[in-house]
């Protein structure tokens, strides 16, 4: 049974839309939230903060998605980190893509707020499912 | 909606009233962008500006289709397909991909966004 998800580290660069990502996250999840506006701050974030799961964008400013989503990889201390991406880019090379790389699950903009934590939830499940 | 809490539904509203806001700016700055990208005669001296550009359109296409400005949405779209062709141009196809996003702008800057009520 996977452990129950608490702490999420969100990387989202437009302000808009992580307010309303953060406020969907915590208000329903409820989840401990923590959010950056680059993808270069992701790696930082992520030793400081610990999170059990990173939720980004794939456009960012400084480092896309991908690219953080490599250093956290090729750091041992949070190469274990599960990755959702973001992302307004519906196409489906984009988000085999992303899968290729190595993340959890792919979660399409526009997205419900309401139903985010939802959506988060079903792949970090299916996250520790796939593993055991 | 019908889950939404009347939180969510709230800030719904004054973000998507912020978002609209803050169209012209964007707008503008594109603008500056595509000013700065023109005075080159290749793209290989303004990766980072057309990077730039591209970010700005894209943030029109995600927080537009997030606040329902569909329609936006749709044109920065298009106009962000044509900025990433541009990114792709080698030299010789550089001042037809050029022409092509002037015009692809000039459609964007065209639309006018309603402010919600």
């Amino acid at each position: 049974m996977a452990e129950e998800l608490k702490k999420i580290l969100l990387a989202e660069d437009e302000p808009d839309i992580r307010e309303i990502e953060t406020m969907a996250l915590e208000m329903i999840g409820p989840f401990e939230v923590h959010a950056v506006d680059n993808g270069g701050d992701v790696q930082a974030a992520a030793l400081s903060f610990q999170p059990q799961l990173v939720l980004m964008d794939v456009m960012m400013p400084i480092l896309d998605g991908p690219g953080a989503f490599e250093k956290l990889k090729a750091d041992r201390a949070t190469s274990h980190l599960p990755v959702i991406f973001l992302t307004a880019k519906a196409m489906e090379s984009e988000i085999a893509r992303l899968l290729d790389m190595g993340a959890v699950g792919v979660i399409t903009k526009p997205f419900q707020p309401a139903t985010l934590h939802e959506e988060v939830q079903a792949l970090w499940t299916k996250f520790h499912a796939d593993k055991s | 909606m019908e889950n939404d809490s009347p939180e969510l539904i709230a800030a719904m509203r004054d973000l998507s009233r912020r978002f609209a806001a803050r169209i012209p700016s964007v707008y503008e700055e594109s603008e500056q962008l595509f000013a700065k990208i023109k005075s080159h005669s290749t793209g290989a001296d303004c990766g980072a500006d057309l990077q730039d550009l591209l970010r700005s359109v894209h943030s029109l296409v995600g927080t537009g289709r997030q606040f329902g400005f569909v329609e936006l949405a749709d044109v920065a779209a298009t106009c962000e397909k044509q900025v990433f062709a541009l990114q792709k141009a080698d030299d010789d196809d550089w001042q037809t991909e050029l022409d092509l996003t002037a015009d692809a702008l000039a459609t964007l800057f065209a639309f006018k966004v309603e402010m919600p009520e």
